[in-house]
């Protein structure tokens, strides 16, 4: 569970966040325009910004996708995904079978991240963040650089994945937005 | 490669010939004969061994140090500040003076194991800092929200980024240490050295002998650093890989 309340968040002169608030308990869609301030939220709830002012409440622990992919560069997509989880925790079939739902497989899976394109990287992301033991999601423009098939892909495992779990995505997707429908909060302008 | 040492070797000989005086440059052959009556005595495999063994200890005092320092200072930036002045002072000083003054502090006989550490002191920690300094913040937050420990945290995040800046450290660190431990040798002139031994051939006017010690001086310095980067290279592809994560 994660809520926040009167959150404010200003960098120098420019107020980025106003009095924002909102609850997720099991799903939450952050929408709104480019720069209205959706990644400094999700960055305060991730707990690597500190709020002006405002309260937070997040029980468990969290996994995210970046607005970046943030891989390792030099460690398959396998091992980037164990990196973030204890030892024994993720049976290889369970690994196996998350690859193949976002259609990693083959020689990408032996190959490092550095390597991989764009979308393949974007996929293990999500992969790493999916699967991580975490009680809280938060999935920032998560879909970003994906081709329509491995968009849905991605979308359906997202949606298995998130089941009994606190979800919060933003997103710019139309198609993702209606996939994934509200509620929504939405971040406007900040006056 | 070889035909370029080929034509240097042909150009020694030359000058050697029109010079036509052994005391100012010895031939490479007369080098060579020289180096042949000395390798075969047990004295000079044993001053080989005990100016190895001080000055790479030296070396790799300093690399541990320099690492531990370094991964201190990048944590802390009151440690930084303030060891920038003292790496300063010991980079800008001259070996000659840091030799002399240990004279007076400790016998001869493990000058090199000091000098070696302080000639590759500041190179590590200032190399090893940069790399601690420029490593990659995005990664570091993503371990920080997935809670990753700390020893995967350093092994595949802080590693990757350190490990070139460390490499090229033990390149230069190597030359170095070599350089300025047979230095101190030749000065503080410990019993069974290799300095000790250029020295004596200054004082007998051994110019063959001379050319034949610095000979082995840089074989030795060469093959130690070809060991240790092989020994880094394989080190690094362990540490770094992911093969203990699958």
């Amino acid at each position: 569970m994660l809520s926040f309340e009167g959150i404010c968040k200003s960098f120098g002169p420019q107020r980025v966040l106003w009095n924002v608030s909102g609850e997720a308990e099991g799903f939450l869609r952050v929408a709104g325009p480019s720069g209205c301030g959706k990644t400094t939220l999700l960055r305060i709830l991730m707990g690597l910004e500190t709020p002006d002012s405002g309260t937070m409440t997040r029980k468990g622990q969290i996994a995210a996708v970046f607005q970046e992919d943030r891989l390792c560069p030099q460690l398959t997509a396998e091992q980037n995904i164990r990196l973030v989880c204890r030892p024994g925790v993720l049976s290889k079939e369970e690994m196996q079978a998350a690859l193949h739902a976002l259609a990693l497989e083959g020689d990408m899976l032996a190959t490092p991240a550095e390597k991989l394109s764009g979308g393949q990287r974007r996929r293990v992301a999500l992969a790493r963040a999916l699967l991580a033991p975490a009680e809280n999601l938060i999935l920032d423009e998560p879909f970003t650089g994906l081709d329509e098939e491995n968009l849905f892909r991605a979308m359906e495992f997202t949606r298995e994945r998130a089941k009994g779990r606190t979800l919060i995505l933003a997103t710019h997707d139309p198609a993702a937005a209606a996939f994934f429908g509200g509620p929504v909060l939405c971040l406007g302008e900040t006056d | 490669m070889l035909l370029a040492v080929a034509f240097w070797l042909a150009v020694w000989q030359l000058a050697a010939v029109i010079i036509g005086e052994a005391i100012i440059l010895v031939s490479p052959i007369q080098a060579l004969e020289a180096l042949m009556r000395l390798a075969p005595t047990g004295a000079f495999w044993c001053r080989i061994g005990f100016s190895a063994v001080r000055i790479l200890s030296g070396f790799l005092l300093a690399l541990a140090a320099g690492c531990a320092l370094a991964a201190a200072a990048g944590a802390c930036e009151l440690l930084r500040i303030l060891l920038a002045p003292m790496m300063q002072f010991v980079k800008a000083t001259p070996v000659a003076s840091f030799i002399i003054l240990a004279l007076f502090w400790m016998r001869s006989r493990n000058l090199a194991v000091l000098i070696s550490f302080l000639m590759v002191l500041p190179v590590v920690y200032s190399a090893v800092l940069e790399g601690v300094l420029n490593a990659d913040r995005s990664l570091l937050e993503m371990a920080r929200v997935f809670r990753i420990p700390l020893w995967r945290r350093v092994r595949y995040i802080w590693l990757p980024c350190v490990w070139p800046y460390l490499v090229q450290s033990c390149r230069v660190g190597l030359g170095l240490c070599w350089k300025s431990g047979i230095a101190a040798e030749v000065i503080g002139l410990p019993d069974g050295s290799m300095g000790e031994a250029l020295y004596q051939t200054k004082l007998y006017v051994m110019t063959d002998e001379l050319f034949a010690w610095t000979f082995v001086i840089i074989c030795v310095s060469a093959l130690f650093e070809r060991v240790l980067l092989r020994l880094l290279d394989r080190l690094g592809e362990h540490l770094m890989g992911g093969d203990g994560l699958c």
